[in-house]
């Protein structure tokens, strides 16, 4: 009996030692993996713009260096707005990677244009920053399950209509007995990823809030570009132009949809 | 008589002794080792910072380790040897749980000197263990169960020595 259980003691020690080894040569390797390879990274975020939509393409790139594989290894992407409204998520796994090779899992985040400026109109005209949480989860060595939460990571936002004003208003020309023709000068920085295109539209009142005349102007303004233009507004009843009013302003566009841009004085 | 009393003296120091020495130095081997650089500013406000949420500090945990294994030493040749052993186990099982909050460490990177984060971005790490946690916590009952036998047999061992009564002067 004495024999036996000394053996089982033995047994017991053995297995321990060879567990708690196999538990640190697997946490250092997956520490050494992430912190000192930076083998789990983001690379650079790709924008691709089509039919209204903003695709945000991220991807994770994966090295692994370690002694053990990966496995079950799940991204999930949250991106928020500036003010912490969840825009748009996405999740995408990847089953496996060995040890000593490398994988890179894309995450397609879509973004529709249109709702999101329909509720975030201020991103029309001025820069921010998006919010992305990452959350990682993947099994090491199929045995140990680790999660990596990196949550604000900041991705910056152009705003399409950057700095957007009426520069200057023409005077009248053309001048017939009931109409005539002002130019109504505008400006502003596309800073988004994708192109500005579409209509401007330009109502124009007096200062009794009577209409006058209206106006449009077709532009296309590439990314990162500045633009400055005019609108033709034709003044349909010359009798009720004062000299001074209101400019309604909006902004057709088959990405962004019809958008209201307000109401400008002049005179 | 005075010569008597002076042997059976050294007698006692020559079992106390060697199990003093014996003692201190498994104790030093079982975790002795550790209280020293647990006692490190630096080194050891580190180490007690992977176990964030455990009810019980991974000082105290090394401490009655090596209480347990000196009072184990020292105690060599009797049943309460075992019964500590056990003792021993049960609490390494119930320190472990503790400590590694259940097989689930979890540690929150912020920004600071050394690794640069944008400001309100913080990094959170957690790592399940607790499959691994299982195992070790199965090797213990397996270690409780070893004890018992051992235990057993050294009643049973005692039991067959002879038994001399002392004759009446």
């Amino acid at each position: 009996m004495r024999q036996s259980v000394r053996a089982l003691g033995w047994a017991i020690t053995l297995s321990m030692l060879l567990t708690f080894a196999f538990l640190v040569t697997a946490i250092y390797s997956m520490v050494q993996t992430m912190i000192e390879s930076q083998g789990i990274g983001l690379g650079e975020v790709q924008a691709e713009f089509s039919d209204g939509r903003l695709t945000l393409s991220i991807p994770l790139n994966i090295n692994n260096t370690g002694y053990y594989d990966l496995s079950n290894f799940n991204v999930t992407l949250i991106l928020k707005g500036p003010d912490g409204t969840v825009i748009s998520s996405q999740s995408s796994i990847l089953e496996r990677v060995e040890r000593g090779s490398t994988a890179t899992s894309w995450s397609n985040l879509t973004i529709d244009m249109a709702e999101l400026l329909s509720g975030m109109e201020y991103l029309l005209f001025n820069d921010s920053e998006f919010k992305l949480d990452m959350l990682l989860t993947f099994r090491y060595a199929y045995a140990l399950t680790f999660q990596v939460r990196a949550a604000n990571i900041s991705i910056p936002w152009g705003a399409p209509l950057y700095n957007f004003s009426i520069t200057g208003i023409g005077a009248p020309y053309n001048i017939s007995l009931t109409e005539c023709f002002i130019d109504v000068y505008f400006g502003f920085e596309n800073h988004s990823p994708f192109s500005v295109e579409g209509t401007l539209r330009l109502k124009i009142y007096n200062d009794g809030g009577e209409y006058l005349g209206s106006g449009s102007q077709t532009i296309n303004v590439p990314p990162q570009q500045g633009f400055r233009g005019y609108v033709t507004v034709h003044i349909e009843n010359l009798m009720k132009y004062t000299g001074s009013g209101y400019i309604e302003v909006s902004f057709e566009s088959p990405v962004l949809g019809l958008i209201d841009l307000g109401r400008v004085d002049y005179g | 008589m005075a010569e008597k009393e002076e042997k059976s003296l050294r007698e006692w120091a020559s079992i106390i002794l060697p199990r003093v020495l014996r003692a201190a130095l498994w104790g030093f081997i079982m975790g002795g080792e550790l209280l020293i650089p647990l006692q490190l500013p630096d080194f050891g406000g580190q180490i007690e910072n992977f176990f964030p949420q455990s009810q019980m500090s991974f000082t105290q945990m090394v401490l009655i380790f090596v209480v347990l294994e000196v009072a184990i030493q020292l105690l060599q040749g009797t049943i309460i040897k075992y019964a500590l052993s056990m003792a021993r186990t049960i609490i390494s099982m119930i320190a472990l749980f503790l400590v590694t909050n259940g097989g689930v460490i979890s540690i929150v990177i912020s920004s600071t000197p050394e690794t640069p984060l944008p400001p309100g971005q913080t990094i959170a790490f957690t790592v399940d263990f607790s499959a691994i946690l299982g195992i070790f916590l199965i090797f213990s009952l397996l270690s409780i169960v070893k004890n018992l036998l051992q235990a057993v047999d050294f009643l049973s061992r005692k039991a067959e020595e002879p038994v001399t009564i002392p004759e009446f002067p």
